[in-house]
């Protein structure tokens, strides 16, 4: 096998989680806590687009509800950053609260009957029928796949394949084991390939 | 389509796709994908969902809002310490020199007795040593402190100020004396 490709870099606009990153993260933190406030600004400014992306790929909100539910995740975090301990990466823990804050929200909403869901096979969410991003097709047909996904399947998959995050940390974002992860995700991609009927060998 | 034959590859799909796997890792992934059908198809779905929910279709988010919205950093508490410890510095200072006019107050006492009594007392070994201490520091400190003038006592101050404030008392390091007593190495 001759035909050997350099590794497509760049693919995300922010540097993907290399310890590195972990260690600029806490460096940050740490200069934050001692009174810098441009730091939290860089910490935002690394992380945001991430959540973002998330939010949006869980579909069902406008582009304002992601970005206040993106500003209430760094309130929270920043609220309890002395106690975060770096066991995970900063972005797992920021994806984390993001999620529960996410949980919470749509608990609210379903006590709110006026709120109708969004239907079935609707393009991805409001956020992109509103915006009217025309994708790629192929693009659109997999945001309309994992649409169709259960909350939990489109999660795992979201930050497998957008974030490239491990299994084991998205065991620690959702709350599962690394196994399970590992389930879901192979799910997800089954009922995604067949979507796009793409044959699943 | 044909069977993949290294099922180890497909695991890695998203992360090659993320740009996080090491350059070997990547080169022996890409080199299987380009040969296995199965694998190919699953990157182009992982490719198409990473670019479905990148950064360009993500809702714009407002940092300054964001960063506005943030708590202030808890820097109150990190400012206090060198402050509080300062404090504590001079409080030695002061003990240090109340126990120093305090011990030349005895010492004059004491010698006073002497002169009285014209025996050798106990307290001698309290004479000696503020003596001591005011020789290592380059001070005389005779007699009543009153006597002392301002230029005097400001030197004494200061000279009491560049002691070491930590009373002699401070553990030293316990382990290295430990194993001096004990003859380790």
């Amino acid at each position: 096998m001759t035909g050997v490709r350099p590794v497509r870099k760049g693919v995300s606009p922010e540097p993907d989680g290399a310890g590195s990153d972990d260690a600029i993260d806490r460096e940050l933190i740490a200069r934050w806590l001692a009174g810098d406030q441009r730091a939290a600004t860089t910490l935002v400014e690394r992380h945001a687009t991430a959540l973002s992306r998330f939010a949006a790929a869980m579909g069902g909100m406008t582009g304002s509800d992601v970005d206040e539910l993106v500003q209430d995740t760094f309130v929270r975090a920043f609220n309890s950053l002395e106690s975060f301990r770096g066991e995970s990466s900063l972005r797992t823990w920021l994806f984390t609260i993001e999620r529960r804050l996410m949980l919470d929200r749509r608990r609210a909403e379903r006590r709110r009957p006026e709120k109708m869901p969004v239907a079935e096979g609707d393009a991805a969410s409001e956020y992109t029928a509103l915006d009217g991003i025309v994708a790629d097709e192929m693009q659109e047909r997999v945001r309309v796949a994992v649409d169709q996904l259960t909350a939990l399947q489109r999660e795992v998959f979201t930050l497998r394949v957008t974030e490239g995050l491990s299994y084991k940390e998205i065991a620690d974002i959702v709350g599962s084991t690394e196994g399970a992860a590992r389930v879901h995700y192979h799910h997800a991609m089954r009922a995604v390939k067949e979507y796009l009927g793409v044959p699943h060998a | 389509m044909r069977e993949c034959q290294d099922e180890t590859v497909k695991d890695v799909l998203p992360e090659l796709a993320a740009g996080r796997l090491n350059p070997a890792d990547a080169a022996r992934v890409t080199a299987h994908v380009e040969a296995c059908p199965s694998c190919a198809a699953e990157l182009a779905v992982v490719r198409a969902a990473h670019a479905a929910f990148a950064a360009s279709t993500a809702p714009a988010v407002d940092i300054a809002r964001i960063v506005a919205a943030l708590p202030t950093p808890p820097s109150k508490v990190i400012e206090l310490a060198p402050r509080l410890r300062k404090r504590r510095l001079t409080s030695w200072r002061i003990a240090a020199t109340i126990a120093t006019i305090a011990v030349s107050g005895v010492s004059i006492v004491a010698l006073q007795g002497i002169l009285r009594d014209n025996k050798p007392p106990a307290v001698k070994r309290v004479v000696l040593k503020p003596s001591d201490a005011a020789e290592a520091s380059g001070l005389s400190v005779g007699g009543s402190m009153n006597d002392l003038s301002d230029k005097e006592m400001q030197t004494l101050l200061d000279k009491l100020d560049e002691l070491d404030a930590v009373p002699s008392a401070e553990p030293q390091p316990a382990v290295s004396g430990m194993r001096a007593a004990a003859g380790v190495q």
